[in-house]
């Protein structure tokens, strides 16, 4: 990889072009920020008429949700939204408090705060799936890359057959398959949780251990899938670059042909590669919540669920915008990244 | 001192030649032949089993399997057999429905977009990248929530639809883009074909194969959006489909009470579908792209 | 046993195996090259021209192979027996290309200078980093380009530029056979001419004889000094440029090069009856019978062999062969 790096064209950034291409890119980010806040306070207002806060808290104590301080929730949230104001200054409120962070609170668990919840699921998820997709998708590039090359070990193609069916299932589909095996029919690993019941969350070794035990099947079903579909897509790519007029020049001029397949090869091959990561990213998010829940894993996936049983409705709308926010900021960073990989693209905007 | 004449080739019969095909194209063959035998089970099943099994309380609950309930019961009485024979036809139509609407927006944009270019593509391009970027599973709960009552099958068919168009767009987009070009475009404008008709007669042929390769990939994206919506428990409560089992089956612990039988089926039959459809996908990208086949050279 | 030629190519085969039958795009062709020469080979797009420099540098892919023949570099290494690594080192640094469509050889992620360093570095050129740079900085000045290209990526530079930055890295190990690809078929007539002109002076500089594989007679005219003829896989005329058109023997080269616009006279449209036939169904006899003017009844059944007419000027056709024994067709190999 510091082979990559180095050959990162790092005086792009410096220029002009780069910085026009960062700022454009940086208002894309904000108004899709924006757009999504927006749906979220003008979905909910469409759907159940004029009042929703009051017909959804109606329906919490209708349904045998929790009425104590159902008063003082419904005081709490008129002055927070001013639901006697009119609509446009509701909706100006609201924004200032998405830039705030301050996403109000939750009806199940009142009095906490949404921002709360979410604070403390939000580092399990972070852990495992970030890990676990950059780990995929490193490593399912590398190997992609290897079963392009004309001159891999034949045995390699033993791979194929079965990367190509792993991929083709749901996350949690093979997580199911996955405890069924190793954490039911052998114990090997627990059934559910992030951590075994009963220890409280801390910052010590045996916590760390125990919860990194517990977080090997559910990474385990994200990165098999994962493998297999970055494996094979640069695969693809790989076998597009092969036809390429500066493969065979390249091939005229004596190089080796081992240069041939890292610089010239699979570093152009990547380029498609990156972008795809950038595309499928709303894609992980989602099959990532199911592969929680699945496994009871206690990060914003479960939360989300929990949020949707028990039909607290700012808690969901809290994580939809929270989870649209990362997948956006992401696409940023790697979508400000991408030139410095391709040379040609700030100019073909 | 003459030369024997070139060796003309025999007519083939058309079975000589399909076999042929298909040992050219074993993905294809073998993905069809999977997602037959599911639509088989869906379609057919109806008339060897007694269907109705599927709804609850109509054998007794909690068995494993037997000479009487093929593939156990589930807690609610109702028999795995009859839920998988009912649940299949209501996954494809979702997922063939959804997937044929995405794919026809998707393609139209597509064609637009490529074709005509300017102001229009970049609109439809910077939409489309946009949505993608949208994870399509947490909009279709946020709709749910927001309604009241649970959302029918429709209403998730035409929403998982409407995120189902972007890749169709950009794929069509891109093949577009390089036939915009090409020869035998000119020459139809030159004939004097207007716009319509140069995409109908010229461009739709050509782009057959990834439109095949999109529509599969389409679907198979419904049905992985529809199946995840229900197993979180936001689909029609008491609908016999796929998701909807797997969401009662984690709902009533099956895991841990070791009633393997209640998950297992609907996720073997999940992942047939899915690797079904992921042979036939790649198969048609193999033979809109030839290069695909082999690997170095 | 040398014989000082750059180049000796004899009974060269290559066939393609395809699955709609055997096409042999290089049927028997022979040929020599004297250091420094300049010789063009001339054809229609499927004569087989191109197939020819691919084979010299060993780069023919499956479904083809060469299946018959000898090339022999600098009168002692014979390419097509040499190891693949050994044809690695050769490749480039005793026989160089000059690819055809210099648009898209250059790899589009690698600055300028890094792909010179490629080349030099796979054969074993070791320096310093301020001795490449001059190096490199010498060799885009011999072709009329700045140095600071060598710190640019492709797409900034024209297609002229990208094509003189290839011939700049053709002659960068100073090779002593350079193939030119219809280097100039993708620029216009202007550029062509400058390029045209670069190659001629690098090539005399470092002493290299050049292959110039094209379709444009008139160029042809202007560059090289010795022409070869190509249709349907075999040479058949080769000679002086001046005789070639000045007499030209064979039917074909009289047509092609009657086809030549001349400010004498009036401006006709010269055509050559009939379309090339399918690369998978040759004809019996001459391979040009079908098409040439001034067939007879021998010319379908005969193959007529490339032999030497007057002066230096070879021809491969039955109008000259007074003296031939018949040929015995070959088979098809398969």
């Amino acid at each position: 990889m510091a082979m990559v790096a180095r050959r990162v064209h790092f005086k792009t950034v410096l220029q002009r072009p780069y910085v026009t291409y960062a700022l454009r890119r940086i208002l894309t980010f904000i108004a899709v920020i924006w757009v999504a806040a927006s749906i979220n306070f003008f979905l909910p207002r469409l759907a159940s008429g004029r009042d929703p806060i009051r017909s959804r808290l109606g329906q919490q104590a209708a349904s045998g949700g929790s009425i104590t301080g159902i008063q003082e929730l419904v005081d709490a949230y008129s002055e927070k939204f001013g639901l006697n104001e009119p609509l446009y200054k509701q909706y100006l409120r609201y924004l200032w408090d998405v830039v705030t962070f301050d996403l109000g609170f939750s009806i199940a668990s009142y009095p906490a705060r949404v921002a709360d919840l979410i604070q403390v699921a939000l580092p399990w998820t972070i852990v495992l799936l970030f890990t676990a997709t950059i780990f995929s998708f490193v490593l399912g590039t590398l190997v992609g890359a290897y079963l392009g090359w004309q001159n891999r070990k034949k045995q390699v193609d033993y791979l194929f057959m079965p990367l190509l069916t792993l991929s083709a299932v749901p996350y949690y589909v093979l997580g199911l398959i996955l405890v069924y095996f190793f954490a039911f029919r052998t114990t090997a690993f627990p059934l559910t949780g992030g951590y075994d019941i009963g220890s409280r969350p801390e910052w010590t070794f045996e916590f760390a251990l125990d919860a990194l035990h517990h977080s090997v099947l559910p990474a385990l079903s994200i990165v098999l899938v994962q493998l297999g579909s970055w494996a094979l897509g640069m695969r693809g790519m790989m076998v597009m670059t092969e036809g390429e007029d500066y493969m065979s020049y390249a091939e005229a001029r004596g190089v080796s042909p081992r240069t041939i397949f890292l610089r010239y090869g699979a570093r152009n091959a990547m380029l498609p590669q990156v972008t795809a990561l950038a595309l499928s990213l709303g894609t992980i998010a989602s099959q990532a919540v199911l592969v929680e829940v699945v496994f009871g894993y206690p990060g914003i996936g479960t939360l989300l669920y929990r949020s949707i049983t028990g039909v607290d409705y700012f808690l969901i709308y809290g994580i939809v915008l929270l989870v649209v926010f990362s997948i956006a900021l992401v696409t940023l960073i790697l979508d400000l990244i991408y030139p410095l990989l391709d040379p040609r693209i700030i100019y073909s905007r | 001192m003459t030369i024997a004449a070139p060796r003309a080739r025999k007519p083939q019969s058309r079975f000589t030649r399909s076999v042929a095909f298909a040992k050219h194209n074993p993905k294809l063959v073998v993905g069809v032949f999977l997602l037959g035998l599911l639509i088989a089970i869906g379609f057919l099943g109806p008339y060897l089993i007694d269907a109705t099994d599927a709804a609850p309380m109509s054998v007794r609950p909690d068995q494993s399997p037997n000479s009487e309930v093929w593939l156990g019961s589930d807690s609610q009485g109702r028999s795995l057999l009859a839920l998988l024979v009912k649940g299949i036809p209501l996954t494809l139509q979702v997922g063939f429905l959804a997937g044929g609407i995405g794919l026809a927006i998707g393609t139209i944009l597509g064609l637009i977009s490529g074709y005509v270019g300017g102001v229009t593509d970049t609109l439809i391009r910077s939409a489309a990248d946009v949505m993608l970027t949208v994870p399509g599973l947490l909009v279709l709960i946020v709709i749910a929530s927001s309604i009241d009552g649970f959302v029918q099958i429709e209403i998730i068919a035409l929403v998982v639809a409407s995120l189902a168009w972007m890749w169709p767009t950009r794929t069509i987009r891109s093949q577009v883009l390089s036939m915009r070009s090409r020869p035998y475009v000119e020459m139809a404008k030159l004939n004097g074909l207007n716009t319509f008709q140069i995409i109908v007669r010229e461009l739709i042929p050509n782009l057959l194969p990834f439109l095949a390769a999109s529509f599969v990939g389409a679907v198979g994206a419904a049905v992985l959006a529809t199946i995840g919506i229900e197993a979180l428990g936001l689909g029609p409560q008491d609908a016999p489909s796929l998701g909807m089992t797997i969401y009662w089956s984690i709902y009533y612990s099956s895991l841990l009470r070791g009633l393997w039988w209640w998950w297992a089926t609907p996720v073997a039959a999940i992942v047939v579908l899915f690797v079904s459809l992921f042979l036939i996908a790649s198969a048609l990208d193999e033979i809109a792209n030839p290069r695909l086949r082999k690997v170095g050279t | 046993m040398t014989n000082g030629n750059a180049l000796d190519v004899r009974d060269l085969y290559v066939q393609f195996n395809t699955r709609a039958g055997v096409v042999r795009a290089v049927d028997g062709v022979s040929f020599s090259l004297k250091p420094g020469e300049r010789l063009g080979l001339v054809g229609e797009s499927g004569s087989g021209k191109s197939t020819i420099a691919m084979a010299l540098l060993r780069m023919i892919k499956p479904p083809g192979v060469i299946n018959g023949g000898s090339i022999l570099l600098g009168g002692s290494t014979e390419i097509t027996k040499v190891t693949d690594k050994e044809m690695r080192a050769i490749r480039f640094a005793r026989i160089a290309l000059i690819p055809q469509g210099a648009m898209n050889s250059l790899n589009p992620v690698r600055r300028i200078r890094d792909q010179f360093l490629d080349s030099m570095r796979a054969h074993g050129v070791k320096l310093k980093s301020d001795e490449a740079k001059e190096r490199i900085a010498t060799l885009l000045t011999s072709v009329g380009l700045r140095p600071d290209v060598a710190n640019k990526f492709p797409h900034e530079l024209s297609g002229g530029m990208k094509q003189r930055v290839c011939i700049a890295m053709a002659v960068s190990l100073k090779p002593s056979v350079i193939i030119a690809d219809e280097p100039t078929s993708a620029l216009d007539v202007v550029v062509q001419r400058q390029i045209m002109e670069t190659i001629g002076n690098v090539q005399e500089e470092i002493g290299a004889a050049v292959i110039l594989i094209g379709h444009d007679m008139g160029l042809m005219a202007q560059f090289v000094d010795r022409l070869g003829v190509m249709y349907g896989g075999k040479l058949v005329e080769d000679g002086e440029t001046k005789e070639a058109f000045r007499s030209p023997q064979h039917p074909y080269t009289q047509v092609l090069i009657d086809s030549l616009p001349s400010f004498d006279e009036e401006p006709r449209l010269v055509k050559i009856p009939g379309q090339m036939h399918s690369p998978l169904a040759p004809p019996p006899g001459c391979v040009f019978h079908p098409r040439c003017p001034k067939r007879f009844a021998a010319c379908d059944s005969i193959v007529p062999v490339l032999r030497p007419v007057q002066g230096h000027q070879r021809v491969a056709c039955l109008l000259y062969a007074s003296s031939y024994p018949a040929q015995p067709q070959l088979e098809p190999v398969s």
